[in-house]
């Protein structure tokens, strides 16, 4: 019976083994985006997205999951909206930085009145370009697609991630693909004004997302809803802003992509962490604190780690204990008595120093 | 002078008083003949706890001879109490053309927060009675003095920074596509980075030298961008300096991407302050239509070494 037990052991680590190999079967996630995005936006978009999945997967996972960005200019609409600051700044007498804080929502962000005027009338002039999804720029697409076929012949998986007019693209180029190459590319649709995802895959779209409502008449119902986390009707269409910080929408986008993973990837490790932040007594983050986790039961050291720089610290994979958390730097100290379930569960615990740290 | 020309012609009399302050006006808003050189005072950072001597020249631009008994410095505005006049050995007169130098000492008390700090400086005469005129029980008084401007105002800008800067590039900043890079260097030399973004970037990040860092890798990235946004093949080349650069500020930003955004999107509306640079950033964004990420694709079990790979110096040595 022991060896028996012995031997299924044994084979329960090779298929660990077999599972957190994934050389021969990895998935790439291509953030396509939509208009009015410029590159270095693109790019901190995809962190957002990594982040966001990140959450949801398993370090294992992680190792098996790679993302890029599949960048769209979509120049001319841009160019026109731009052209249009240029001359709105100067009858306000503004700066240009002006333009580029409510751009790119600059924080502390206040909307302004003159940019979402602006906005509102590029749309609407621009509305018959957006929605014909006449706006497709032939060598970007050509591009794309060959990127794609890049990652597929190395046996992965392609993931798009669309988000507004980016879906026009994905949707082309989806079609554009071979039947084997379709099979293998899978559309996660955000915001899509289109009347379809081309492999009929999932998409989200917010009710309070106005631009996909109101100019997009023709596109797939909106059925998500964050509420009204988003600051106005323009950034409810934002994929940082309104998207990825909803929770509704970040987590469906997220399970959608998860979905589509494929299923050697292993699930995530039944165990537990711990995270949480440590305060000093003025209410500030507190880096650096050494934090340091002990089983009540045997009063051993089970892990240690140190904030980041916002004052968090993290412990993962965590077994079932009674523990007690302490953390502590040079003039502060604070402890928690905390409970790790026996099923896998993100516990969080705040810790406030009892002196203040110089 | 024949009163009666004034009952013959009342509108004489409104003709000579318009006359007079015609006249009046005129020699208020007349050219100074004492004229500062150069026309500003705007050095480089100054330290807290620190002295420095400024110079400038005044020059007599005529017509004639200047007299210059009882004429003082006057300081105005922020800078009043830590700049002063060095003790100025006038000649008796000042001939046309002729120059003096004047000195001024800077001095920063060593708990001077980190600012900017503008004024005035202006040659006047007093009037020596008024000057010491006392009260009744002997004190001076602090009346309003009858001051004669005798110079144009020469302003001040003085920056105070432990971190070394160049002085504010103002709107001659913006006039070339790349800017002023006079400083911003370890030890205020050129540094590949826009005077004015030197000082946004030390001015809004003055904790952190690693955020202070990644922001000037990225500035110079985007001068690149900016240089290079008519040629194809250049801006995509640029591409990759950009990508590393925003990968860096994500790392310094401690892989939070929400901090990383707006340290990034800030940068760039400070960065794009004119219709030529926003119009070329545009252009350059033109170029990248169908690229990806320079550096490739993320895997995302590796994802702290990828960005940290992407800073141009070793964050680790940096102390904050």
């Amino acid at each position: 019976m022991k060896s028996l037990c012995i031997i299924a052991l044994l084979v329960c680590s090779c298929l660990q083994v077999v599972f957190a190999d994934c050389s021969t079967k990895k998935t790439m996630i291509f953030f396509e985006n939509g208009v009015n995005v410029d590159k270095p936006v693109a790019a901190d978009s995809v962190m957002l997205l990594e982040e966001a999945v990140l959450a949801k997967i398993s370090s294992a996972q992680a190792g098996c999951i790679l993302t890029d960005v599949a960048y769209n200019t979509n120049e001319p609409l841009f160019l026109d909206l731009l052209e249009a600051g240029v001359q709105k700044t100067r009858e306000l007498t503004l700066d240009m930085t002006d333009f580029w804080k409510q751009y790119f929502r600059v924080a502390p962000y206040i909307p302004a009145k003159w940019f979402g005027d602006l906005v509102d009338i590029w749309y609407t002039s621009h509305e018959v370009a957006l929605n014909g999804a006449s706006f497709l720029l032939g060598d970007q697409t050509d591009e794309h697609i060959a990127k794609y076929r890049d990652q597929l012949k190395q046996g992965r998986q392609v993931i798009l991630v669309p988000h507004s007019q980016g879906n026009f693209y994905a949707n082309e180029e989806w079609v554009r693909l071979t039947f084997q190459e379709q099979d293998q590319t899978h559309i996660v649709a955000v915001a899509t004004p289109a009347d379809k995802v081309a492999d009929g895959g999932s998409y989200t779209t917010l009710t309070e997302d106005w631009i996909a409502r109101y100019f997009f008449p023709i596109a797939l119902a909106a059925e998500t809803t964050n509420g009204d986390t988003c600051l106005d009707n323009w950034v409810c269409h934002s994929f940082d802003d309104s998207y990825m910080r909803g929770q509704s929408s970040r987590n469906e986008i997220v399970d959608n992509i998860i979905a589509l993973l494929p299923t050697s990837i292993p699930p995530p490790p039944v165990t537990s962490t711990l995270s949480g932040i440590v305060w000093n007594l003025n209410g500030k983050v507190v880096p650096g604190a050494f934090v340091e986790l002990y089983d009540t039961a045997t009063w051993n050291l089970v892990v240690s780690t140190q904030t980041d720089m916002n004052g968090y610290y993290r412990l993962e994979n965590l077994q079932s204990c009674n523990c007690y958390v302490s953390a502590g730097i040079s003039a502060g100290y604070g402890d928690a008595m905390v409970t790790i379930p026996t099923k896998p569960t993100n516990v969080t615990q705040d810790i406030i120093l009892s002196a203040v740290p110089m | 002078m024949n009163m009666n020309i004034f009952k013959k012609h009342p509108s004489i009399r409104w003709v000579l008083v318009l006359l007079l302050v015609a006249v009046t006006g005129a020699a208020l808003a007349a050219p100074k003949r004492l004229v500062w050189n150069p026309n500003q005072l705007n050095p480089s950072s100054i330290a807290p706890g620190e002295t420095q001597t400024l110079t400038a020249t005044l020059y007599n631009t005529g017509p004639g001879t200047f007299e210059t008994e009882h004429i003082a410095v006057q300081v105005t505005g922020a800078i009043e109490g830590i700049l002063r006049a060095e003790k100025v050995h006038l000649p008796k007169q000042l001939k046309r053309g002729e120059k003096i130098q004047v000195s001024f000492k800077v001095t920063i008390p060593s708990s001077f927060p980190m600012s900017v700090v503008d004024g005035d400086i202006v040659l006047i005469k007093q009037d020596d009675n008024e000057n010491d005129r006392k009260d009744e029980k002997g004190n001076q008084e602090r009346k309003d003095m009858k001051k004669i401007f005798l110079s144009n105002t020469l302003p001040v800008s003085l920056t105070i920074s432990s971190i070394p800067l160049p002085p504010d590039p103002g709107e001659a900043g913006k006039i070339d596509l790349l800017g002023i890079d006079v400083g911003g260097g370890p030890n205020n030399e050129p540094n590949g980075v826009r005077d004015d973004i030197d000082r946004y970037i030390v001015f809004n990040y003055p904790d952190s030298e690693k955020k202070r860092e990644a922001l000037k890798q990225e500035a110079r990235a985007l001068n690149l961008f900016l240089r290079d946004a008519g040629d194809k093949v250049k801006t995509r080349a640029n591409d990759l300096a950009d990508g590393m650069a925003s990968d860096c500020r994500y790392f310094v930003s401690g892989m939070k991407s929400e901090v990383s955004m707006q340290m990034g999107s800030a940068l760039w509306a400070q960065f794009l302050n004119t219709e030529k640079r926003s119009r070329m950033y545009a252009d350059a964004n033109k170029q990248l239509g169908g690229t990806s990420n320079p550096r490739g694709p993320v895997l995302l079990s590796e994802r702290e070494a990828r960005y940290k790979s992407g800073c141009l110096f070793d964050p680790d040595v940096l102390p904050n």
